[in-house]
């Protein structure tokens, strides 16, 4: 078969000991910065994506993508020893994972988290492997009317399905619209919204707010609970991992479900974070009433659900990122920047161009998983000796670090203080229930929509018919329209369907 | 054949922008938005934490200018452990000299990523 015959391809680039050497470096890295609060796999790879300058695209990749798995699995360690989410997708495990903790089961919490999200990876790269060819031999007939119309999904589906309130994630989006707009227009050429002020011309780089708003933001959020970071002491044994099976084996259906989940939201961008908590709420619909009960109190499955869907959506975040551009998540956006940067163009004419990349990604996404899983079993308690350093130590390091890689980027001091300035912001708009992901999708895609869109028009001389028209655009908007839409139509369809009376799932 | 002018997009989402504040506004005064409110902004006695830890980081961003980024890492971090953790003078020093001096050996020297030095640091650290 074609595709794995590229495999084996792949694993033959990715296999070379300097591309091991690095994806073992990222997964360490990974790791850590998913453990540390106001570190994230997002702004982990955003600080380092100036150290790959020095690097070939492949092995920046393959260092930047197992950061990603990295932090994915060392996101829980913090969730469930400390009940502090060290990422945005890890909150849900926080329900059951810190509980358990608490009675003293932390290594069996930890062990099925971790196998938890090693289902989840499994599930997303076989879809990674087998799906995305495909997909990018589809993707190779979009025009700018279907880009446009793949963005308009895009974001209607964070409107529509994620978070409380859909008309703050749109006010949200909108935000992050208009900041990608300053500073020098991509079309004709103009200022734009630089009011005459020089350091605006450079316009707001993504991975300035990344650290920022979720760097930054995050440090001012948890510490609103006050100077410290307490924690469970654990250590992992046998026994655990042990335990991990037999519940592994009597949790499936949860396993596959939250996996499913994850692949499912990751892929159709939304990412890591809306997939763990749709997951959890179905895996919580779906128990026996005795087991729903324990739910938030401790229930392995409450672990599993979470975890597995992060995972599976990290994973298959990737999949329209190097297929159509689009990242599925706030991470793989950083990853897509990281791509432009090196001078590689993301879309189907990667698969063409450049298969040893593509190729070499995927190949290292199977074993950089399974590397992460056995550096996370291995050395959890490790890790989670991280956070205990004293606070007072590790918040100015982290701020220190941050610094660093807000810099990095363009060298400019105004960066910086640019970070700052979207710490308060994201932390503000947290407060305020307001839903960061789409803002900076927002941020990275903001160009590329916003040239589409235009391009569309220029192409069609102003008619907006062009959206409604050809084969793949139409059905793009319209399921766009649907899922927008959805917060306002799913009572209307519930109320049709006669289960009146039933709260709407939030999630 | 021309396209929409520069001005066409951020316009519209600014539209888009207010006219969903305006929405938001209404809902939180009406009371039916999904998010319930009567929380309290901050938890009890949260602001004092935020600020102590958002001024100083400020107040290191301000020292950068001055003297670089190492060098305000150090008198950020010596003045952090210091007089919010009351650590000892020991522990004080042998944290915040050597981890921003490792970092600046890692950036500088290993990757040549240059950091701000501001007006002064070129003559602090002149290795």
């Amino acid at each position: 078969m074609d595709i794995l015959t590229n495999l084996l391809y792949g694993l033959k680039v990715a296999g070379e000991p300097y591309n091991l050497m690095v994806a073992f470096a990222g997964i360490t890295l990974g790791v850590i910065v998913g453990v540390l609060p106001g570190l994230g796999g997002a702004n982990g790879c955003a600080i380092l994506i100036p150290v790959t300058f020095v690097m070939p695209p492949v092995a920046a990749v393959i260092l930047l993508s197992c950061i990603y798995w990295g932090s994915l699995y060392g996101g829980c360690i913090c969730s469930i020893l400390f009940n502090i989410p060290g990422e945005p997708w890890a909150v849900a495990t926080t329900f059951d994972g810190y509980p358990m903790a608490k009675k003293g089961q932390a290594g069996r919490a930890l062990s099925a988290a971790f196998f938890g999200h090693a289902c989840g990876a499994l599930l997303g790269t076989i879809a990674l492997t087998f799906f995305a060819p495909v997909l990018a031999a589809f993707a190779l007939r979009f025009g700018p009317p279907e880009v446009f119309g793949v963005m308009l999904l895009t974001f209607s589906a964070f409107v529509g399905l994620v978070g409380k309130s859909p008309i703050k994630t749109l006010v949200a989006t909108a935000f992050g619209f208009i900041m990608a707009s300053v500073g020098i227009d991509i079309v004709s050429g103009e200022l734009r919204l630089t009011f005459g002020l020089t350091p605006l011309m450079g316009g707001f780089n993504f991975i300035v707010a990344v650290i920022g708003l979720f760097g930054i933001g995050e440090i001012l959020l948890t510490v609103e609970e006050g100077l410290k970071f307490e924690g469970v002491k654990v250590r992992m044994s046998w026994s655990d991992i042990t335990t991990t099976f037999k519940d592994m084996r009597r949790y499936w259906k949860t396993l596959l479900l939250g996996s499913f989940v994850g692949v499912w939201m990751g892929f159709k961008p939304g990412g890591a974070t809306p997939a763990s908590f749709m997951a959890y709420g179905f895996a919580k619909e779906g128990m026996a009433a005795e087991d729903k009960e324990q739910f938030g109190k401790g229930h392995v499955a409450g672990i599993f659900a979470p975890e597995s869907a992060a995972h599976g959506a990290g994973t298959s975040a990737m999949i329209p990122m190097i297929t159509l551009g689009i990242p599925g998540s706030p991470t793989a956006a950083v990853i897509l920047g990281g791509l432009m940067i090196w001078g590689l163009q993301p879309g189907p004419m990667l698969f063409v161009d450049k298969p040893d990349f593509v190729w070499g990604l995927i190949a290292s996404t199977w074993y950089g998983n399974i590397i992460g899983l056995l550096v996370v079993v291995a050395f959890a308690p490790a890790f989670a000796a991280v956070l205990r350093t004293p606070f007072a130590i590790l918040m100015p390091l982290l701020i220190f670090i941050c610094a660093i890689g807000a810099y990095a980027v363009n060298n400019r001091m105004i960066d910086i203080w640019y970070m700052m300035i979207f710490g308060l912001i994201g932390w503000f708009f947290k407060k305020l229930d307001y839903n960061m992901a789409p803002m900076l999708l927002a941020l990275v895609l903001g160009d590329m929509a916003e040239s589409a869109m235009r391009q569309s028009l220029i192409m069609s001389q102003g008619s907006l018919w062009i959206f409604l028209h050809p084969p793949i655009t139409l059905p793009l908007v319209i399921a766009a329209a649907i899922i927008g839409c959805w917060p306002w139509l799913a009572p209307m369809v519930r109320r049709m369907r006669g289960t009146e009376g039933k709260a709407s799932p939030g999630h | 054949m021309e396209g929409p002018k520069a001005g066409f997009f951020p316009f519209v989402m600014a539209v888009i922008a207010v006219a969903g504040c305006l929405v938001v506004i209404r809902q939180a005064m009406k009371g039916t938005s999904s998010v319930k409110g009567g929380k309290p902004f901050v938890p009890a006695g949260g602001m004092k934490p935020v600020l102590t830890v958002f001024i100083p980081a400020c107040g290191m961003v301000l020292l950068t200018e001055v003297v670089g980024l190492y060098v305000a890492a150090m008198i950020y971090l010596a003045a952090y452990i210091k007089i919010v953790g009351g650590y000892n003078w020991r522990t004080v020093l042998l944290i915040s000299i050597p981890i921003p001096l490792i970092f600046y050996w890692v950036f500088e020297k290993i990757f040549l990523i240059p950091m701000p030095v501001g007006m002064f640091g070129a003559q602090i650290l002149r290795f």
